[in-house]
């Protein structure tokens, strides 16, 4: 029999095969700090956490899954990530609403409507009213001379059998036809039909299209049709289905669940924190969406961050014109920073490690398992000091993070052998759609 | 449910906080435009919310305010809210041309990134030092 959770296709973190490594291990010696694992099992629409969130909800209470009880909050109604979920494999399909056809981001040409026909299908009415595109997607941005493939299922029925219809996926800017045009023979049967083009230099967005041409003969009146898929590359991909951008499923991959951060005002914070020592090391599965703003967040532990104040802790998704991507900040009496200059760019899916050590005066970071930056220069005296930890902003009030969060830990204690790293990084990597380290 | 991108002017803050806690839920909502991290062409500073709306809230922004259930003590400066409603801007979608953000309007739009509204509005982050 499955259980609850595996019928909606959750995990519980506490209930993973024996002797798989599991972050309570992380925790074990009351060490303080924070584990969050964002599902519907541990995220709710109230602050006291009481009214469990789904998919696409916002979020205004986490459960820190470490023990120490520092659940994350947000109150402010506008300030609240939203509950997500992508496959694991990570989000192909770039076209949304696959299976409202009548929502406005399917437009619908001239007379043409749609009508559910249930299981995702639709039937196109009046596509033979006129020629050209009768059901044309909302245009997808992708950036400049990328190569995208545009696939969906037809079908027809009745008389429609043995008509023709057209498959286009095009630019969405400038003179002229840019695209690719596939034809076929409509069947009883659902048959894919997928075609795929590069977009030039100076376009940036694409769109998908179900077109008409009398050229092909006597036209089809109200074909079938499911499934759609606009993505990179040249090859057509197993479909996913996309509610929105907040809900993306794919058959036969598990879901994995994170918040994601709008960039503008979202933020978590928990209460305070009291580390009582000197050394911290914080895990972080992210996808960053943007790096339109100076030093967006991940997780902070303080209230500047910027070395003004003694005991401070921060992972950025990007620093400023310091260093232009993920960076570490290992605060004493004394700043220390460990980033890497180049790489790492928007949108991306990466693990972070990252590191601190006052008194041994290390800052590390790690990126998908691997060590990529280590300063060694002098963090001063004292311990991480107590605070409260933000999530996705610093201190709940500016320097926001554009992107989604799986999975989030944060230890403050001894330092751990890299065997014990790694296996949280895998851990991780688990909980984080699109990414796999060695 | 839409989401919904504003921008606020620096004067504004106060009134339209009064107005986030009219058709919010607790005064917690009075938090909802604080940082001014936006900027425009001009140098004008916004302070910014973007959220998932619920239609009832979208209706309830444009009608007359009325003092929500939950502020019994009746924190609500109502006179205030009323200003910040008074100076809505609203563009919900279709053929209209995006409002574009002003230092004497609550401006919000609709759209699925939160950041291309701003961009949308002829707003930028104002570069951190930090």
């Amino acid at each position: 029999m499955r259980s609850a959770l595996a019928t909606f296709g959750l995990r519980s973190p506490f209930g993973r095969r024996r002797g798989r490594f599991t972050p309570a291990a992380l925790f074990a010696l009351a060490e303080p700090g924070v584990w969050f694992d964002p599902s519907p099992l541990t995220c709710f629409t109230d602050t006291a956490r009481t009214t469990p969130a789904t998919v696409g909800q916002a979020v205004a209470g986490m459960t820190d899954l470490s023990g120490r009880g520092n659940h994350a909050t947000q109150a402010t109604l506008a300030s609240r990530p939203t509950l997500a979920r992508v496959p694991a494999n990570g989000r192909r399909n770039l076209l949304t609403r696959t299976e409202e056809l009548d929502n406005a981001f399917w437009n619908k040409s001239g007379t043409t409507t749609v009508t559910s026909v249930g299981d995702g299908a639709w039937r196109i009415n009046n596509f033979d009213a006129a020629e050209g595109d009768r059901l044309l997607s909302g245009a997808v941005t992708v950036g400049a001379s990328a190569t995208v493939n545009g696939a969906i299922e037809v079908r027809g029925e009745g008389s429609d059998i043995g008509r023709v219809i057209r498959l286009v996926v095009k630019r969405t800017a400038g003179g002229g036809f840019t695209g690719v045009v596939v034809t076929t023979t409509l069947t009883g049967d659902w048959q894919r039909i997928n075609g795929s083009f590069t977009l030039g230099a100076d376009n940036t967005a694409f769109q998908i299209a179900l077109a008409t041409n009398l050229a092909d003969g006597t036209l089809p009146a109200a074909p079938l049709v499911r499934f759609p898929q606009g993505e990179l590359g040249s090859t057509a991909t197993a479909y996913q289905k996309v509610t929105s951008t907040f809900d993306v499923t794919e058959p036969g991959q598990a879901d994995n669940w994170h918040l994601s951060f709008d960039g503008i005002d979202d933020s978590m914070v928990t209460p305070t924190i009291t580390p009582g020592v000197d050394k911290v090391q914080v895990f972080a599965g992210v996808r960053k969406l943007s790096d339109a703003t100076s030093l967006p967040v991940i997780y902070g532990h303080g209230t500047a961050l910027n070395g003004a104040n003694a005991g401070e802790f921060a992972l950025f998704a990007r620093a400023g014109t310091f260093i232009p991507t993920y960076t570490l900040r290992s605060i004493g009496t004394v700043s220390s920073e460990a980033g890497v200059a180049t790489g790492y760019p928007a949108p991306i899916t990466n693990v972070l490690t990252g590191i601190g050590d006052i008194s041994g005066d290390v800052a590390r970071l790690r990126i998908d398992g691997a060590q990529v930056a280590e300063t060694l220069t002098d963090q001063g005296t004292g311990n991480f000091l107590a605070y409260a930890s933000a999530i996705g902003s610093r201190a709940g009030t500016s320097l926001r993070f554009t992107g989604h969060i799986y999975s989030l830990i944060a230890r403050f204690g001894p330092n751990l052998p890299t065997a014990t790293i790694e296996k949280v990084e895998a851990y991780i990597a688990g909980e984080t759609a699109g990414v796999s380290i060695p | 449910m839409t989401r919904l991108t504003a921008a606020c002017p620096a004067d504004l803050i106060a009134d339209a906080n009064q107005l986030a806690m009219c058709l919010g839920q607790s005064a917690a909502d009075g938090q909802t435009y604080n940082a001014l991290g936006w900027q425009d062409s001009d140098g004008n500073l916004y302070a910014a919310a973007s959220f998932l709306a619920r239609p009832e809230w979208i209706a309830g922004a444009t009608q007359p305010l009325q003092r929500p259930d939950w502020d019994t003590d009746e924190a609500i400066d109502m006179d205030a809210a009323a200003r910040a409603q008074a100076a809505l801007v609203v563009w919900l979608g279709g053929d209209d041309p995006i409002p574009q953000a002003a230092p004497g309007a609550l401006t919000v739009v609709a759209g699925d990134d939160g950041l291309a509204s701003m961009a949308a509005m002829g707003l930028a982050g104002v570069p951190s030092d930090d």
